[in-house]
């Protein structure tokens, strides 16, 4: 079940990512259910459950065909994700800070 | 678009150091892109899976990373020519993000390739003689060799014909294109290791027996990674003409008997401890002699045949060019300071071979800008021969230069960011791309390697240091060949969070060869770099006269090294 609004106090979240099948590019699933490529953009799940049970859903859709390594990761609510590796794939590689999603 | 009307066909004669295509090399090209063309399609229209899809993909070079599809591209030998080169600048800047990067392997890397692009670029590859097949799976990885070959001094024969040789026969070897893991294989055709010759799979040099003809030292079973092993010498007789037959019956008994159940034990060092190196050339040297020698022969007509493919370097007599080129080296102090640290002799007085460091102070160590492999591409043609050589340590090389005209190529360089004069020093470290891209990696490697050469970017203050190397890996994989670099640093993972081990005491150097030894527990970027300030200003306290940091090393031991970083912890 998809949680429509943040909880109050809570200040950990889930969202879905993958990458791209045509070009590889991470894509963060939103609230009108496409594929974004900002962070920002993604749907908060307030447990795992919830967001593997979404994962489980896409799977059986067509639009995971053009997806590749549909996963849930836990975000704080600054959107900001709770491990370096799921940072460098929201903001881009740290060498190139003009690669970053906002940037291009 | 035409994708190939810029390059330049004014060099119509064979590019030198390496082997030139036929008809044959290109058919064979064309057929295998239009394979994977199709399976990309495929993919595309969902006939493939992911997981049907990915051997293709992975045998094809093209790997996912976190932000974006690889490219792995092998160079043979790690030798380019001028042409190959403004090709990569070409796919660096319409395919990529204007650069690429060099790899320990010989290898580049383009890191923002898009999937349905890919045939396009293999196509464009192709037209310069260049592939991607084999840089990935289980199979023979492209052959490296030493970046000093057809021009070192110590010289036995050319390496890079029996690479070319080798490249051939285990391209798409129907015996060895599912072995239960990767292998790799290095040659030099000297017996001076200048490429970490027992850290390979199998690795080779070259020496000469009693009755001063050349034979082949055989090493195999060494290796990196998460169980790094020292490889043992199989043989050291072996005449250049057996070369074959003898891979052959090493790889087949590491095909039949290595562990496929296992990822961490399928590599052939691990079967070689398992059974002993004599065990294991027993059951070689029986393999050997059960086949057909005469039908793996590589005979006088065959390698006539590679060989008239390669160009040939016309080296000329230089009135007065070392004269010149010491009078250039006192007139300019900078010009001299890099000719220190970035030359090597060439076998021909007149000549002499030039390392182009890519390890710019705030760049990334390995990455070359499109532009720069332009520039670089036009200085080789002018300046040697239209040749490149790319090394085991992420630097280029320039073999064939003429010592009167070193001093105006460094200008050239110069304007390009090209001629930092810091081979060997402490900031011409070696680094893996790390979590900023790779899917395997568990810490960022860059970040650490950037600080690193900034805090040390003082030339006066790497010189008083001298020789050191430094490997920084992402994991334990160990691209960067950490385990034997004087100091080794390597990212772990700690609940999602970076941390890094500190590894003192590497040496890659045949038999001196030594695996690093753990300083202690894992510390943040922060404390890592404050530690590596610390061990340096140590061992500058500590050295003895004439000692590089290496020899200190060996000389006190590990404990006062870990004392000066962990003593206030």
């Amino acid at each position: 079940m998809v949680v429509q609004n943040k909880q109050a106090n809570q200040s950990e979240y889930y969202v879905l990512t993958a990458n791209r099948l045509l070009d590889g590019r991470v894509v963060w699933f939103t609230s009108q259910e496409y594929w974004g490529i900002m962070i920002e953009e993604a749907h908060l799940f307030s447990n795992k459950e919830e967001a593997e049970q979404k994962i489980q859903q896409i799977i059986q859709t067509d639009s995971a065909r053009f997806l590749i390594d549909l996963h849930c990761t836990e975000i704080r609510n600054t959107f900001l994700p709770t491990t370096t590796r799921e940072k460098i794939r929201a903001f881009g590689p740290s060498n190139h800070p003009e690669f970053n999603p906002r940037s291009i | 678009m035409n994708h190939f009307s810029h390059i330049s066909d004014s060099n119509t004669s064979k590019a030198i150091g390496r082997y030139n295509y036929n008809d044959v090399d290109f058919e064979f090209l064309t057929e295998r892109i239009n394979q994977f063309r199709s399976q990309i399609k495929r993919r595309l229209n969902g006939e493939l899976t992911e997981d049907e899809f990915k051997p293709f993909r992975l045998m094809n070079g093209v790997y996912l990373q976190l932000n974006s599809y690889m490219l792995r591209v092998a160079i043979p030998y790690g030798t380019l020519s001028s042409k190959m080169l403004r090709g990569l600048a070409y796919i660096a800047r319409y395919y990529d993000r204007g650069y690429g990067h060099f790899t320990t392997r010989q290898n580049i890397q383009f890191h923002w390739t898009k999937l349905e692009e890919v045939p396009d670029i293999l196509t464009y590859l192709a037209s310069v003689e260049l592939h991607t097949i084999q840089t990935s799976g289980n199979c023979i990885r492209n052959i490296t060799s030493d970046e000093f070959a057809g021009v070192a001094q110590d010289e036995i024969l050319d390496p890079r014909i029996y690479a070319e040789i080798m490249r051939q026969w285990s391209t798409l070897h129907p015996e060895f294109s599912f072995l239960p893991r990767k292998f790799k294989i290095a040659i030099s055709g000297s017996s001076n290791d200048r490429i970490a010759v027992c850290f390979y799979d199998i690795g080779i040099l070259t020496c000469l027996n009693k009755q001063n003809k050349p034979v082949f030292e055989i090493w195999v079973g060494g290796g990196l990674g998460r169980i790094p092993i020292k490889g043992k010498i199989i043989r050291n007789d072996l005449p250049p003409e057996h070369l074959l037959a003898y891979l052959e019956a090493i790889i087949r008994v590491y095909n039949l008997h290595g562990s496929r159940n296992n990822l961490y034990k399928s590599r052939i060092k691990i079967l070689i401890e398992n059974l002993g190196i004599d065990n294991y050339r027993e059951q070689v040297e029986k393999e050997f002699q059960a086949m057909d020698l005469d039908q793996y022969r590589l005979s006088n007509d065959i390698m006539t045949s590679i060989q008239e493919n390669f160009g040939q370097p016309n080296l000329v007599d230089v009135p007065n060019a070392s004269e010149t080129l010491k009078k250039h080296r006192q007139e300019n102090q900078a010009f001299n300071q890099w000719v220190n640290h970035n030359s090597y002799p060439h076998f021909h007085k007149d000549y002499i071979a030039t390392i182009i460091s890519l390890k710019n102070i705030g760049e990334t160590p390995g990455d070359m800008t499109a532009d720069q492999m332009d520039a670089l591409a036009d200085l080789a043609e002018e300046y040697s021969l239209g040749e490149i050589r790319v090394t085991h340590l992420q630097n280029l090389v320039l073999g064939h230069v003429r010592k009167d005209q070193l001093y105006v190529l460094w200008q050239a360089l110069q304007k390009h960011h090209l001629a930092v004069p810091n081979q060997g020093l402490i900031t011409d470290i070696v680094c893996c791309p790390g979590l900023d891209y790779c899917a395997l990696a568990n810490a960022r490697s860059i970040s650490i390697a950037k600080k690193i050469m900034s805090l040390f970017q003082d030339i006066h203050l790497q010189e008083k240091i001298g020789p050191l190397n430094i490997g920084v890996d992402g994991c334990i994989n160990s691209c960067a060949h950490h385990h034997i670099m004087n100091i080794g640093v390597l990212g772990v993972n700690k609940k999602g969070e970076e941390f890094y081990q500190i590894k003192l005491g590497g040496f890659s150097y045949k038999n001196n060869a030594t695996i690093g030894s753990i300083l202690g527990a894992a510390l943040t970027m922060e404390e890592v770099i404050e530690a590596i300030r610390k061990l340096i200003n140590f061992y500058l306290e500590q050295r003895q006269k004439n000692e590089y940091f290496i020899d200190t090393f060996n000389r006190l031991g590990i404990n006062p090294f870990k004392e000066i970083v962990y003593a206030s912890a």
